[in-house]
């Protein structure tokens, strides 16, 4: 790898570090009175409002080049994968965000993703996975997908800008945050989905 | 001496008023011999059986369930190959030592009954049955045998076969494996196959020849075979789950749950080929099955305990989980490692010391665990199979499409090098599954890649490929899927021709744990299975395909023409690689090359999968006027050629 190319990664990772760390600050200080135990809905939603303030909407929708864009859509009868084929990403904008990402994960005692899910270039009334976070919980993806329409859970996010509360219904076991991201006009361009799951919570003693 | 069973019992349950005349064992269809593995195969027989009726067929012409022959198997206006009548009507077959031979048998009686068949056999060979299960295509409407039920010592069968519920069915197929050993006494032998069906035993002889030759243990390509997780183990073994789970244990960290896992190892072994699993996923998580564990972060961070990973792979890494087949036990060649962009270092540090900190703390600590068991006979491979469009990573690992992406791999090979001492006796490899790019790869990734594994099709572009490669010492592959149930026999053969035409080292099958969800009634041709569950038969493991067999004993025939090769000095692979081919009417091994692809004149990422089919075609369909007489003339040819430089 070329040393800039690593440097620049390497600086766009310690700006999310410095960025999650304000986030961090906001929490109140410890006392030596028990901490009140937050529910998990709780906790995710603060997951949710950091990463609406930290994630910056104008870098994620640099993340998915114009190319991949164009072809993303791009209706081949002979050829029903020229979208995922052609599916391709700019690294320094991906990477300084997936580590945010990653980053915001930590800020919770029970295992989480933030997945980020922005609207489709020139489709802007279709939603697609954009980072998908490691090991890949998502109440929403399918394997495989490229865009989609837009739940009525993600439509009141993009619309007015909300976080919201999905718990999934059996048989899944998905708990999740949507919280809006913005862009430098302040329009809701995606959503970090914050998702956990039932069984990693109780595997986690919540 | 080696009994197994095979019989018919005439006046038995289901045989219908009028049928007590004597029964007469006859063989149909094609008079005579017939041309078996490794040569000619003559048949024979006759017996007084009243209206039983037995015929053997080579092995690339399957039987249907209504006394004919699968459509797809012949060429029109072709019938199947005369077979070499015996005078006194006994069928032969010929064979090296260390090698199966094989045919199909059909049994088959218009009004139908119960039987039984047994077998023996000289010192040095032993005969395995298997009844074969046709399963329907519902596209044709038409019944292929594919899964091969073991037929049990004394084992009564049916015809009509009353759980392949198949309405009028007039034919029960059986599938004889002989294993001659490398022991056996050369000359000729005899097998004693006895037909009962009530009445009095009817006998069928067949002739052993068994040649001085003796197959090499090494196959001249790898066959491997790979899958996913662990997820099949459950689908493999429902009942023996069921029983683990019962006790109140885990399955999946059970001792039965990795002898599941080690029995589909040696199941493919013994059929001259391997098996991979891969133990990691799109989004860089690894199986705990597959994985060390992990503990501390950065400059704390190490393998915390091998217990699981060494329950999981010291069988397979000494071999002796092998032990018991019928060939020599020895260490499997290849297994992925765990390496993923998140392990053993976290992403968040991508590009920054604490990744590379963590990456050669554990790596390191891996090479010095292998070396210390011993375990330096197989490759582990640094293998990435994400791609962006899982949107996990910025990159493609696997299939790279965009030259930019290659900067990872520099990375990785980089990081690689530091962990793993340059005199270390472990075999750390760096694969990479290579398609649109490879040509380019081949290049720029030269010295740190060293395991190729390719897309058949593209790689034909590039003759000059073997080559380069090779001379650099790298191992080379192609990958594709299992031939289908429901094509020609001589589909099955076309990987790994094509792997042995390119001079290549092996091929993987991408997918072979996935019968569908209902392999017997709803069967989807089998292109990513190539084994099923045994259970449903009261089998305690894995049961094969037919087309495994075929493969096999393909396999037993490149090794063959190997030693024919070898024995023909400098030049002879390309001497033995162009008779071949001449006796698949006038090929040459060219034809399996497509160097001229007009797609080639645009960028890679440009290429488009219509463009790549459309590049394919005309090779292709050369090749697709091939069936299996022809590769019986190759047998024919080996079998002939590896006596003469025998002598």
């Amino acid at each position: 790898m070329r040393r800039s190319a690593l440097i620049a990664i390497a600086l766009a990772g310690s700006m999310g570090l410095l960025l999650a760390a304000r986030g961090e600050r906001t929490q109140p200080a410890a006392t030596t009175q028990p901490k009140p135990v937050k529910t998990v809905e709780s906790q995710l939603d603060e997951v949710g409002r950091i990463a609406s303030a930290l994630v910056d909407g104008e870098l994620a929708s640099d993340i998915v080049t114009d190319r991949a864009a164009k072809l993303m859509f791009r209706k081949d009868p002979n050829d029903p994968y020229a979208g995922p084929d052609n599916y391709d990403v700019n690294f320094e904008p991906f990477m300084q965000t997936k580590k945010l990402l990653i980053r915001l994960e930590g800020l919770v005692d029970f295992p989480v993703n933030c997945n980020l899910w922005m609207r489709c270039k020139g489709q802007p009334d279709l939603v697609h996975i954009v980072i998908r976070q490691n090991p890949g919980w998502s109440q929403f993806y399918t394997w495989g997908m490229q865009a989609s329409e837009p739940t009525p859970e993600m439509t009141r996010v993009l619309e007015k800008g909300e976080r919201v509360f999905v718990r999934a219904k059996p048989p899944r076991d998905h708990v999740v945050v949507l919280a809006p991201i913005r862009d430098s006009l302040g329009d809701v361009v995606g959503f970090v989905e914050v998702v956990t799951r039932q069984r990693a919570l109780e595997a986690a003693g919540r | 001496m080696f009994a197994l069973p095979f019989s018919a019992k005439s006046g038995s349950a289901g045989q219908p008023a009028g049928s007590a005349s004597p029964r007469r064992l006859a063989l149909w269809g094609v008079q005579g011999a017939l041309l078996g593995a490794f040569g000619a195969l003559h048949l024979l027989l006759a017996a007084e059986a009243g209206a039983w009726q037995l015929q053997a067929l080579p092995e690339f012409y399957r039987p249907d369930p209504f006394g004919g022959l699968v459509a797809v198997d012949q060429v029109p206006g072709k019938p199947v190959p005369d077979l070499l009548a015996g005078p006194d009507g006994t069928v032969t077959l010929t064979s090296p030592r260390n090698a199966y031979v094989s045919c199909h048998l059909v049994v088959s009686d218009p009004a139908g009954g119960r039987f039984e068949v047994a077998v023996d056999a000289a010192p040095g060979v032993e005969v395995d049955l298997f009844r074969e299960w046709f399963h329907r295509n519902s596209e044709d409407g038409k019944y292929y045998p594919d899964a091969l039920v073991p037929i049990g010592k004394g084992e009564v069968l049916v015809l009509p076969d009353p759980e392949m519920k198949i309405e009028g069915q007039k034919a029960v197929a059986i599938w004889i494996d002989v294993w001659i050993s490398g022991k056996a006494t050369p000359g000729s032998s005899q097998l004693r196959l006895e037909l009962s069906t009530g009445g009095a035993p009817v006998v069928l002889p067949i002739k052993l020849h068994i040649l001085d030759a003796v197959l090499p243990d090494e196959d001249a390509i790898t066959a491997d075979h790979n899958c996913y997780g662990v997820g099949w183990v459950s689908v493999f073994f429902p009942e023996r789950a069921k029983s683990v789970t019962s006790e109140g244990r885990n399955f999946t960290g059970s001792n039965e749950f990795f002898k599941a896992i080690h029995e589909a190892h040696r199941f493919y072994y013994e059929h001259r080929g391997s098996f991979h699993q891969l133990g990691t996923s799109h989004t860089g998580s690894v199986s705990s099955h597959f994985a060390p564990e992990l503990t501390g972060a950065g400059r704390t961070k190490r393998v915390k305990s091998w217990e699981v990973f060494d329950r999981h792979f010291g069988p397979l890494l000494d071999g002796s989980a092998m032990a018991g087949t019928r060939r020599a036990p020895r260490p499997i060649d290849s297994v992925y490692l765990t390496i993923t962009p998140d392990w053993p270092a976290s992403y968040l540090w991508w590009g920054q010391r604490g990744y590379e900190t963590e990456f050669v703390r554990v790596v390191s600590q891996m090479e010095q665990h292998f070396r210390q068991k011993g375990w330096t006979h197989t490759d582990f491979e640094m293998f990435f199979n994400h791609k962006k469009r899982y949107r996990s990573f910025c990159w493609d690992g696997d299939e790279t499409r965009f030259e930019k992406d290659n900067m990872f791999f520099r990375e990785f090979g980089r990081l690689l090098h530091k962990a793993v001492p340059p005199d270390s006796p472990v075999r750390f490899v760096f694969r990479h599954d290579a398609s649109w790019l490879m040509w380019n790869q081949f290049h720029e990734l030269a010295g740190l890649v060293d395991f190729w594994v390719c897309g058949s099709g593209i790689f034909a572009f590039y003759p000059e490929a073997p080559a380069l490669l090779k001379a650099r010492g790298d191992k080379v592959w192609i990958y594709g899927s299992a031939a289908s149930a429901f094509e020609t026999t001589a589909s099955i053969l076309e990987l790994p021709l094509k792997t042995w035409m390119f001079g290549i080292d092996g091929y993987i099958l991408w997918l072979v744990t996935n019968p569908g969800s209902d392999p017997w009634f709803g069967f989807e041709g089998g292109k990513t299975c190539m084994m099923f569950p045994g259970e449903p038969f009261g089998v305690d493991g894995p049961i094969p395909s037919l087309r495994l067999k075929i493969q096999r004993n393909f396999l037993q025939d490149l090794a063959l023409l190997d030693v024919v090769a070898a024995r023909k000095g400098e030049d002879g692979k390309q001497l033995v690689r162009t008779k071949v081919a001449s006796l698949a009417g006038g090929l040459k091994p060219a034809d399996w090359w497509n160097p001229d692809a007009p797609v080639k004149k645009l960028p890679p990422y440009e290429w488009s999968n219509s463009m790549l089919r459309e590049a394919a075609k005309e090779p292709v369909h050369q090749r697709q006027k091939l069936d299996g007489r022809w590769w019986l003339a190759v047998r024919e040819y080996a079998l002939k050629a590896v006596q003469e430089v025998s002598q």
